[in-house]
């Protein structure tokens, strides 16, 4: 598994682990759709921030970051890359 | 408790406790009496850098870690939780700031809010928007490179002394928004509510914004975010404070009810050889020790940065709260008629006590979200378990 799909699968496992669903597909809107509660964004952005050792600020405050797994997974590749 | 903190951690946790028994406890029920801090406390909180707890030492903060910080606060909430609500709501401003304001932003207000030259408090609710806060009605309206700001906050803990406000509203009426409000602000109004059950010291303030001019640049975060994270950011740091001085809370009680339980005679014996009396302290003391654990336990989770911090700083507020609630109540029976009196802390602990089931997250909102996510983690473990065959532990 290279490590793309690695990190799409940590983000999968956490977010499934988290929601009430069967089978979390990976481009379903989590916050859209009302999967998750209020304190989710938080407990979002902690996991990504330690698992991925990245650090969200506001300028990242940005719906199109978290909507979806694929979406959160690109959001971090980015960060990633620019080494925040 | 003790025994599990770091030796710099027990430093701490003894500077505060003599700190609060000279300068703290022999004045609080005072400070409830006249519903205001003395003008005495908060300089000497501020000559300690107490403002500047949780802020790192390069905006001239003690950077503590959190469970220095929730030790604090145990301190600060056994000689008074009004004062312990002065570095709650002030803290949750200064560490959003840190976390969703600009490079301009830190370097304005963190090192005036530190060092306590600045006060800060959250201004979240409003008449009809508690619990609920999509109910907000608070207006912020573009105009240029300002905010045209119309408005009611009420209930802001210490907005009647507060030298800046983080305000929320929604921009539109749509996207939520927070912005730093200064309190001379021309449009801003602060009215003083008086006569609370509990936090009788906090300068409970209503906020009026009637064509409040704020320049855009005072905003933290960006539009849309305030509910879905600087709200929840802020209070995460609200629970840990309203956890740690129920603690507090409790050890007064205990402390106060233990020595009376001992010392006072009826029928013949001391109370503490009445089964009902020992019966009520065996539990305040159990309930301590639980508390002491989970109030621990969640601050070590937000030092090592845990996503599962969120969840158990509210399970350690939930615990906490409701333990005070509980104990206080009984302390009060404890201590019988002087426990009914001002001049006696009880009567304070039991006020308070009750304010802090409702604060940060009404403990109702706290069964509703622990109920549903204890819940769900049962299913996916059950899930697991069937398709593994291995027992999973919750």
């Amino acid at each position: 598994m290279n490590d793309v799909k690695q990190l799409e699968e940590r983000v999968h496992h956490y977010i499934a682990e988290h929601v009430d669903v069967p089978e979390l597909d990976y481009d379903v809107e989590i916050f859209e759709e009302g999967l998750v509660n209020s304190l989710f964004a938080i407990q979002l952005m902690t996991f990504l921030e330690k698992t991925f050792q990245i650090k969200v600020t506001m300028d990242d405050l940005d719906m199109n970051n978290y909507k979806s797994v694929t979406a959160i997974t690109n959001f971090v590749r980015n960060k990633q890359r620019e080494g925040v | 408790m003790r025994a599990l903190l770091a030796p710099w951690q027990q430093e701490k946790y003894s500077e505060f406790t003599a700190f609060v028994q000279h300068e703290v406890e022999p004045y609080a029920n005072q400070w409830d009496i006249e519903q205001r801090l003395s003008p005495d406390i908060i300089r000497q909180c501020a000559e300690r850098g107490y403002f500047g707890g949780t802020l790192p030492a390069s905006y001239d903060g003690q950077g503590w870690d959190y469970v220095t910080y929730g030790l604090f606060n145990e301190a600060i909430g056994r000689g008074s939780v009004s004062l312990s609500g002065l570095f709650n709501v002030h803290t949750m401003v200064a560490e959003s700031i840190l976390k969703w304001g600009t490079e301009e932003q830190k370097a304005a207000w963190l090192p005036r809010l530190a060092s306590g030259q600045a006060i800060a408090a959250l201004a979240l609710t409003e008449p009809g928007a508690g619990s609920d806060l999509q109910m907000m009605g608070t207006e912020f309206r573009l105009e240029g490179d300002h905010f045209i700001v119309n408005g009611c906050k009420k209930w802001i803990t210490f907005g009647g002394l507060a030298d800046v406000l983080l305000v929320f509203g929604k921009l539109s009426g749509t996207q939520p928004v927070a912005c730093l409000v200064e309190r001379n602000r021309p449009g801003l109004t602060i009215h003083p509510i008086r006569d609370m059950l509990g936090f009788k010291a906090s300068q409970l303030a209503t906020i009026e914004l009637d064509e409040c001019r704020i320049p855009y640049s005072n905003m933290l975060g960006r539009p849309g975010f305030a509910l879905s994270h600087l709200a929840p950011y802020a209070l995460e740091y609200g629970r840990i404070s309203i956890a740690w001085a129920a603690l507090g809370l409790l050890r007064g009680c205990l402390e106060t009810c233990g020595e009376r339980a001992m010392d006072r005679h009826s029928f013949g014996m001391p109370l503490i050889d009445h089964g009902m009396i020992s019966h009520m302290i065996a539990d305040m003391g159990v309930d301590l020790e639980a508390a002491g654990h989970l109030c621990l336990h969640a601050c070590q989770a937000k030092d090592e940065h845990s996503a599962e911090a969120t969840e158990k700083i509210m399970i350690a507020k939930y615990f906490a709260s409701r333990a005070g609630a509980r104990h206080s109540a009984n302390a009060v029976q404890i201590m019988g008629a002087s426990g009914c009196n001002d001049q006696l802390s009880v009567s304070r602990y039991y006020r308070d006590s009750k304010t802090m089931e409702i604060v940060e997250g009404s403990n109702q909102i706290h069964q509703l979200l622990l109920g549903k996510g204890f819940a769900q983690r049962a299913k996916h473990l059950a899930r697991r378990q069937a398709h593994t065959g291995e027992e999973q532990l919750i």
